[in-house]
């Protein structure tokens, strides 16, 4: 059975293009979105989603907020995927000590459509290791 | 690349949006914190927005923007004197925006507007990262009470967990107050990390209470298993695993070693992100630093590591860079800003004093030592020191084999600082993205130019005009008086009017010599885009074969036609799959040569024209089974003598495989042949070169352009052909003696009548020479090359169709589809 993803980030945009990079992968389904940290708790306590795709900048409640409080609570895995949170950074760091499995950077198309793939790859790998999955073939 | 329609839809909605809120933000600018907040966001999601969809120009633009509000942020920077910057940068991203929307095109940031902005950043000071964002309010819980009361529990029970007591009655609790992860690593099998986890957990329950931080016991326990466990995981990128790096900075926690725990963390989460180049590159850097700390088993090892910024100077080794203190760092730097050198020596330590003391005396002489690490797994213990000197490497080899002759100190000496990179000295020329219809159209436009040019060129040259004035002229005699002072005056004129014509002519010649070569620059890109599918195949052949190969790379900066790029991206994979799948031999029949195969892929640039060869090392081409599969096959008479080359050209032949069994990877009815074909297509050449168990070397020689080809034209039938310059060896006259090679009439070749010979031209074919007989041998002239015609495509004998100057179509002849 395919894993319930969540997307929590502020851009319609980039939720657009993350929904379509989760969709490439037969092992997730994306069970909801949400805009901002508030919500996104809320999301994550209706869907209970095994994966989290969170995004760090948003308003009303950021992405450290939110990790905070589902440090403690739950549910299943959260994978940041921001661009605010460059490697070794404070952000990154401090989101690894809240649980957080891992960072990745935002799909970017800045080279080309094979860069955007291989980011939508990376970003897929990192969500296989979060949850314990083998490699896609 | 043009956006997807549905995205571009989104995209554009969204971004109006945040200009707009910018817009209104800036127009009423406010220093409270919530207005900055919702303007760095707007800026953020631009530039994420822009990154997604590749827009560099507009990515940069916002960046800067969000750098200054980060300040605003900080308190560093007041919004007010920020704005007038920011509303620039909001008009420049809503022009870029349109731009992208409306012609896909990338607007470069203007320059101003950046330097606006920079203007607003302090000297010196770019924050690179948005600061820590602010922490939400804490949210009030329902359970307050309860929760506090849960806290108190587990503050009480903190010794007997650190101790790795099991606490059901706290796991049934928490879970039930609907703290699922806290419960979950209560039930956890107790350990440092366990312990480390739940300190953390203890720490925020207490924070989201709103209580004082409960002071909780360090743990007791042995780190040096997990570190152990570590150093041994695997790093590469198959087999990472950052989970127990971040088991092991959470046992640090738990011991309250917070250095060596960030240090883990950082290691972490290079591990975590490995794909990612940056992350390789860190983690390839300091890789031997760790390894060194790690070993050790303590956590004390590891303090500082990971602690000096992630960015270390390009010029340093790679293990050094990593291990160097900041001192010695700043000295080596230094040493090689005053143009020293920095050396790698490796020596053997704790050996006799004597040899002790003739090691230090030849390092005094010799530099200063800037640092040292131990050999990993050395023994005796051998050190790597770095070395920085004002002597080269020759002074300092002779004066280390007077102070150690018997080399039994100094096993090495090598130079270690990588070259500066002069790439980055060079001055960033700002780039803008053109959709490629718009580039194709300027070419096409250049080439129709350049033949209209053409035409008026040898219009103004035609000699029936010479003639028709020398006609006119004897004409003014026959006629005398006043007819023939008018006739004077109006050839004067006419001939003024040439002059002025002739001159306009050879500005205009040079002025379309100048286009071509700007033209070119706009067809032209590097190879190296041609080689990225390279490495892939490459491993999946090697794996599937259970060879190791190495692929190595070079030239791939060398430019080519960016028509070529699409026409030899196939055949280059075919050759190198070929290569790795004939060419190596299969695992443990490489005999005395190392086991790891290399198949190397390298651009050249020669004068107006590209090499790429691609060679490997393998077992080379079998002359004896080639002759023997052509013989079985029909290709050449049995007996046949070949020589060398004759015996490769039988590799180009259609379908012909030496390989009785078909494999997956490169058996699939491609042979050389459409390799062949194709580079001949391309305009080019391919020949083979091979040397029995030395390996086999294909060279394939491309016109740097597709477009204009240098040919000599020759005649038959009352009609000229073109023969590619650069396959021309020589052109004999009628009578002279063409040396016994193979001997073709043009007109034979093309099924036309038999025509008296006026001349011979000697062909270069992989095959082996051949000498054309043609009717006559006119000039060498730049072809414009136009697409064949299907029709005609399929005739060997033919390579393109070229236009002259007057407009007169020539078929370009392939020499290697004429006669046998």
């Amino acid at each position: 059975m395919a894993a319930g993803v969540l997307i929590i980030d502020d851009s319609p945009t980039m939720r657009r293009i993350l929904r379509e990079i989760i969709a490439e992968d037969d092992a997730f389904a994306v069970l909801g979105e949400a805009a901002d940290g508030e919500a996104g708790l809320a999301a994550m306590a209706r869907l209970q989603p095994t994966l989290t795709l969170l995004d760090i900048e948003m308003p009303v409640m950021d992405g450290l907020a939110l990790l905070r409080r589902w440090a403690l609570r739950g549910p299943g895995q959260v994978l940041v995927v921001s661009s605010s949170a460059p490697l070794g950074g404070d952000v990154a760091l401090e989101a690894m000590r809240l649980g957080a499995t891992a960072v990745v950077a935002k799909p970017s198309g800045a080279l080309s459509l094979d860069m955007a793939q291989q980011r939508g790859a990376d970003l897929l790998r990192a969500a296989r290791i979060a949850l314990g999955l083998p490699h896609a073939a | 690349m043009p956006l997807e329609e549905s995205l571009r839809a989104e995209f554009a909605a969204e971004t109006e949006e945040h200009l707009d809120a910018i817009e209104a933000g800036l127009n009423a600018p406010s220093e409270a914190r919530s207005a900055i907040d919702a303007l760095f966001r707007a800026f953020h999601s631009l530039k994420g927005m822009s990154d997604a969809v590749g827009a560099a120009g507009m990515k940069a633009l916002a960046h800067r923007a969000e750098d200054a509000l980060g300040l605003a942020r900080q308190g560093k920077l007041s919004v007010a004197r920020a704005a007038p910057a920011l509303l620039q940068a909001g008009d420049a991203l809503r022009l870029a925006r349109q731009a992208l929307l409306a012609r896909d095109e990338d607007l470069a940031p203007p320059p101003a507007v950046l330097a606006a902005l920079s203007a607003l950043l302090e000297p010196g000071q770019a924050p690179a990262e948005a600061p820590p964002p602010p922490q939400a309010a804490p949210v009030p819980d329902a359970l307050d009470p309860l929760l506090a009361t849960l806290l108190s529990m587990l503050v009480e029970a903190a010794p007997g967990l650190a101790a790795g007591r099991s606490e059901p009655e706290l796991v049934a609790a928490c879970a039930e107050m609907g703290l699922h992860r806290l419960s979950a690593q209560l039930d956890a099998p107790p350990g440092l990390p366990r312990t480390g986890r739940l300190w953390r957990m203890i720490a925020l329950l207490a924070e989201q209470l709103g209580e004082p931080m409960p002071a909780l016991p360090r743990a007791m326990g042995d780190v040096a298993p997990l570190l152990a466990a570590l150093a041994a995981a695997p790093h590469d990128a198959a087999t990472h695993d950052a989970a127990l790096a971040g088991d092991a900075a959470d046992a640090a926690h738990a011991l309250g070693e917070t250095e060596a725990e960030l240090a883990l963390r950082r290691l972490q989460d290079l591990r975590a992100r490995l794909p990612d180049a940056d992350a390789a590159s860190a983690l390839a850097r300091h890789e031997p630093a760790w390894a060194l700390a790690l070993r050790d088993g303590s956590l004390a090892a590891l303090r500082g590591l990971g602690l000096d910024s992630l960015a270390t100077d390009a010029r340093l080794p790679a293990d050094f860079a990593a291990a160097l203190s900041p001192s010695a760092t700043r000295r080596a730097l230094a040493a090689l800003a005053a143009g020293q050198m920095l050396y790698r020596v490796r020596a053997i330590t704790g050996g006799a004093p004597e040899d002790e003391a003739a090691l230090e005396f030849w390092l005094r002489g010799a530099g200063e030592v800037l640092g040292s690490i131990l050999v990993p797994g050395s023994k005796p213990p051998q050190l790597d020191l770095l070395l920085a000197s004002a002597t080269a490497e020759d002074g300092l080899r002779a004066a280390l084999a007077l102070a150690d002759p018997d080399k039994r100190h100094v096993l090495s000496l090598a130079p270690a600082a990588a070259a500066t990179p002069a790439v980055l000295m060079a001055p960033v020329v700002p780039s803008l993205r053109v959709r490629q219809d718009v580039v194709d159209n300027i070419i096409t436009l250049a080439a129709e130019m350049r033949a209209a040019a053409a035409a008026l060129s040898e219009a103004l040259r035609d000699p029936s005009m010479a003639a028709a004035m020398a006609a006119i002229s004897a004409m003014e005699h026959r006629l005398g008086g006043s007819a023939a002072r008018q006739l004077a005056a109006a050839t004067g004129q006419i001939n003024a009017l040439r002059n002025r014509m002739s001159g306009a002519d050879s500005r205009l010649g040079l002025s379309m010599r100048q286009l071509d070569e700007a033209v070119l620059e706009l067809r032209v890109v590097p190879v190296g885009t041609l080689f990225q599918r390279l490495p892939r195949a490459v491993r999946s052949v090697a794996d599937g074969a259970g060879k190791p190969v190495r692929l190595e790379l070079a030239g791939e900066d060398v430019r080519i036609d960016r028509s070529l790029i699409e026409l030899l991206a196939d055949p280059l994979l075919h050759l190198v799959r070929n290569a790795v799948d004939h060419g190596i031999e299969p695992a443990g029949g490489r005999g005395a040569k190392p086991a790891e195969a290399v198949v190397r892929v390298a651009a050249e640039r020669l004068p107006g024209q590209v090499q790429i060869i691609v060679s490997d090392d393998g077992g080379g081409i079998d002359a004896t089974r080639v002759r023997r599969v052509a013989e079985a096959r029909g290709l050449i008479a049995p007996g046949t003598m070949l020589s060398e080359a004759a015996t490769h050209a039988l590799l180009l032949r259609a379908g012909f495989s030496t390989r009785t069994e078909i494999t997956d990877v490169s058996g699939r009815g491609v042979g050389l042949d459409v390799v062949h074909d194709a580079v001949r297509r391309a305009g080019g050449h391919m020949s083979i070169a091979s040397q029995m168990g030395q390996g086999t070397a294909f060279t394939l020689t491309l016109p740097t352009s597709a477009a204009i080809q240098p040919v000599l034209l020759v005649e038959a039938g009352g009609h000229p052909y073109a023969v590619p310059a650069g396959r021309v060896v020589s052109v004999l006259g009628a009578e002279e003696d063409a040396g016994g090679l193979p001997m073709l009439a043009l007109e034979a070749a093309l099924g036309l009548p038999w025509a008296p010979c006026g001349g011979v031209v000697v062909l270069e074919r992989p095959a082996g020479p051949l000498a054309l007989r043609v009717a006559r041998v006119t000039r060498r002239t730049d072809l414009l090359l136009r697409p064949l015609h299907p029709g005609l495509a399929a005739r060997p004998g033919l390579a393109a169709v070229g236009m002259l100057g007057s407009g007169e179509p020539v078929l370009v002849l392939e020499p290697d589809g004429l006669g046998g």
